[in-house]
């Protein structure tokens, strides 16, 4: 909406101001309502000669059309109360209320190895056994029907015909996945005005989304993609209330002491606080990235089968470790002898060693055999 | 055209109550001289997940208790939410603790219509880009009636939609900042309310030392915009706030904790070096420091 040009067809048919005024408009350099956003009144009547009452007038016609629907908070409580993604880890779905809310855009990250898209398929299983459809984007060639029919299935039944509630693409670059994208928009609009909401589907994974920014994208080029794909992402989530998970991968990064936060007790491999230059591994995609993610996981790897599951960044629970393997039949939670009592109390200082901050997270990557 | 305006001297100022909202952080609250200021622009930094949203939303909350703003006169709310980052369980949660706490003080049972009534005087708005945020800006100013007694408008955050702009240098984001923080002067100063902005931060290389530091986002010119600039950061795995710029106190920091029931403070059950509570932080080299 706030992109459509002034001189545009549907612009033109709303006939809010004087078309001739819309010319100026353009001929000035203000094409949309993004460019006349930098403009206050009295920059109008000086650059067009109007007079001030004129100009904000013409101000907030033109405005109104963005007029924003305001909620108040109770009656949003009453609408998404009911709309989560329950895992099968309870200790995940007790601290997250619920399970993972639709609506939101949840980013996972860890090394290789450690279980991204095995999570990605454990969520699509949760999704397929609630009976609703789900979209999974594959960029890594990693999808795997026989692991998301073994999720699904309990040893006694087969139930192969819920894999068709799955859609799934493979895209190689970013262009085709802004494309997908857009496509996927439009087909969500149309069944929106269709009125056919349930039978939308509720879940939309893109794994991973570093490796398109990778291959096709250097530099500057890359923020844009990224700027355009996290709009993207976060209006699909809003609109048609959409659980939107994206996988990341890690890079190496070279550490100046002054850029961290933290103290030395974390810091597994280095020695000296004042030595600056030691690699560490850290979330691809970069720190403006890492504003735009609600909830931030990361799986960090603990040997064969385990795995810990790792709540960085989340506004509704303290950062909290959840170890679970990854079996046949899916994600299952390891119940350790725990510390922590299931009654919420405030964090008390034994358990502060499981506290971890958003921005730093160390991920274990997975040792090799000599 | 005669505009008379009243001038007063610094003692009818002084005089004048100011007003402000708790942050039920008792010590952030003393660090503050009472809490958020009303009537003028309060910028939030920090890093990712360094607490920024949820002290919005406690502030939400204590600006509705009658112990939560000085003058005990409650008001109502407006969250301008660009990155969707608002959960309303969280409000409910921090809710349902306020009321809990006065419960246990005066000795009244929990009104449920009470809950209800504290969630429904947030009013929210999402925005996606910078012409929705002044679309609302301009909406706003028609809601704010008396009657709806608007007391704390929140923006979270103003740097989410000005970082996405894709085409423009930095003198359009400056015009686009002076824009929407000019509007918010006015609404906070004409209607008496306080304006809480969140900023992120942003990773700064200096020249000459080549040293690399953090520092809050949108440019030095919105760093002379804000009133009180108040950063959260994490310290020694304690939760840090910290003054950075303030007319009236002193660039002090302190510690608190997020709890599920809210921002709250630290339990003190052991004492800290002085050394670690005096020394500087690494990343906050103000450049003046370095000419």
């Amino acid at each position: 909406m706030s992109f459509i040009s002034f001189t545009s067809p549907y612009f033109t048919s709303l006939n809010l101001i004087d078309n001739h005024l819309l010319e100026r408009f353009e001929r000035a350099g203000i094409k949309n309502l993004i460019d006349l956003s930098a403009y206050t009144s009295l920059e109008l009547s000086f650059k067009f000669r109007l007079s001030i009452f004129n100009a904000e007038e013409i101000l907030e016609k033109l405005f109104s059309i963005l007029s924003i629907q305001s909620k108040n908070v109770y009656d949003m409580l009453i609408e998404t109360s009911s709309l989560y993604i329950p895992t099968t880890l309870p200790t995940l779905n007790h601290y997250l209320n619920g399970g993972l809310r639709r609506g939101l855009l949840i980013e996972l990250c860890g090394s290789w190895g450690s279980g991204k898209t095995q999570f990605c398929l454990h969520l699509t299983a949760q999704c397929c056994l609630m009976g609703l459809r789900s979209i999974y984007i594959d960029t890594e060639h990693t999808f795997s029907s026989d692991r998301l029919l073994n999720m699904i299935s309990d040893f006694n039944s087969k139930q192969e015909h819920l894999l068709e509630l799955v859609r799934t693409e493979t895209i190689f670059d970013s262009d085709s996945l802004m494309n997908i994208l857009t496509q996927i928009e439009n087909e969500l609009e149309d069944e929106f005005k269709n009125n056919t909401i349930d039978q939308c589907p509720i879940l939309l994974i893109i794994d991973s989304i570093a490796a398109p920014l990778r291959m096709s994208t250097i530099g500057y080029n890359r923020d844009n993609t990224l700027l355009l794909f996290t709009d993207c992402a976060k209006r699909l989530a809003t609109r048609y209330n959409l659980l939107v998970l994206v996988t990341n991968q890690v890079t190496t990064k070279r550490r100046s002491n002054v850029l961290t936060e933290k103290s030395d007790e974390h810091l597994s491999l280095t020695t000296n606080k004042n030595i600056g230059n030691d690699f560490y591994m850290s979330v691809a995609l970069g720190k403006a990235w890492s504003y735009s993610v609600n909830i931030r996981l990361a799986i960090s790897y603990q040997g064969d089968t385990r795995r810990q599951l790792i709540v960085g960044k989340s506004i509704e629970s303290p950062g909290y470790t959840i170890p679970f393997r990854i079996l046949t039949n899916g994600l299952e939670e390891i119940e350790e002898n725990r510390n922590i009592n299931t009654e919420k109390k405030p964090l008390k200082k034994n358990l502060i060693p499981q506290l971890i901050q958003a921005d730093e997270m160390h991920l274990i990557g997975k040792q090799l055999r000599p | 055209m005669a505009l008379t305006r009243k001038s007063r001297t610094a003692m009818d100022v002084l005089k004048s109550n100011i007003e402000y909202i708790s942050t039920y952080s008792k010590k952030i609250d003393d660090m503050l001289n009472g809490g958020i200021r009303i009537g003028v622009i309060t910028e939030l930094c920090g890093n990712p997940g360094s607490g920024k949203s949820n002290l919005c939303t406690q502030l939400c909350i204590s600006v509705q208790m009658k112990y939560g703003i000085t003058s005990n006169e409650t008001g109502t709310v407006i969250y301008i939410d660009t990155e969707g980052s608002f959960v309303p369980i969280r409000l409910q949660n921090m809710a349902m603790a306020a009321e809990n706490h006065y419960k246990n003080e005066n000795k009244n049972s929990i009104n449920t219509n009470s809950i209800e009534q504290l969630l429904k005087n947030v009013t929210y708005f999402r925005c996606i880009n910078v012409a929705e945020l002044i679309a609302c800006l301009i909406q706003l100013k028609q809601i704010m009636t008396p009657e709806r007694n608007v007391k704390l408008i929140i923006l979270d955050s103003l740097a989410h939609p000005i970082r996405s702009i894709i085409d423009g240098d930095h003198l359009t984001r400056h015009k686009y900042i002076v824009r929407i923080v000019t509007m918010l002067q006015k609404l906070a100063s004409e209607n008496n309310c306080a304006v809480v902005i969140v900023n992120h931060m942003i990773a700064k290389v200096e020249s000459q030392k080549n040293e690399a530091y953090c520092a809050p986002a949108l440019g030095d010119a919105f760093g002379h915009m804000s009133q009180l600039r108040l950063q959260l950061s994490w310290k020694m795995n304690k939760r840090e706030a910290r003054v950075l710029k303030s007319p009236h106190i002193a660039e002090l920091s302190t510690f608190f904790q997020i709890t599920d029931d809210g921002i709250r403070d630290i339990d003190e059950t052991e004492s800290m070096d002085d050394s670690d509570y005096n020394s500087a932080s690494q990343e906050n080299i103000h450049a003046i420091s370095n000419m």
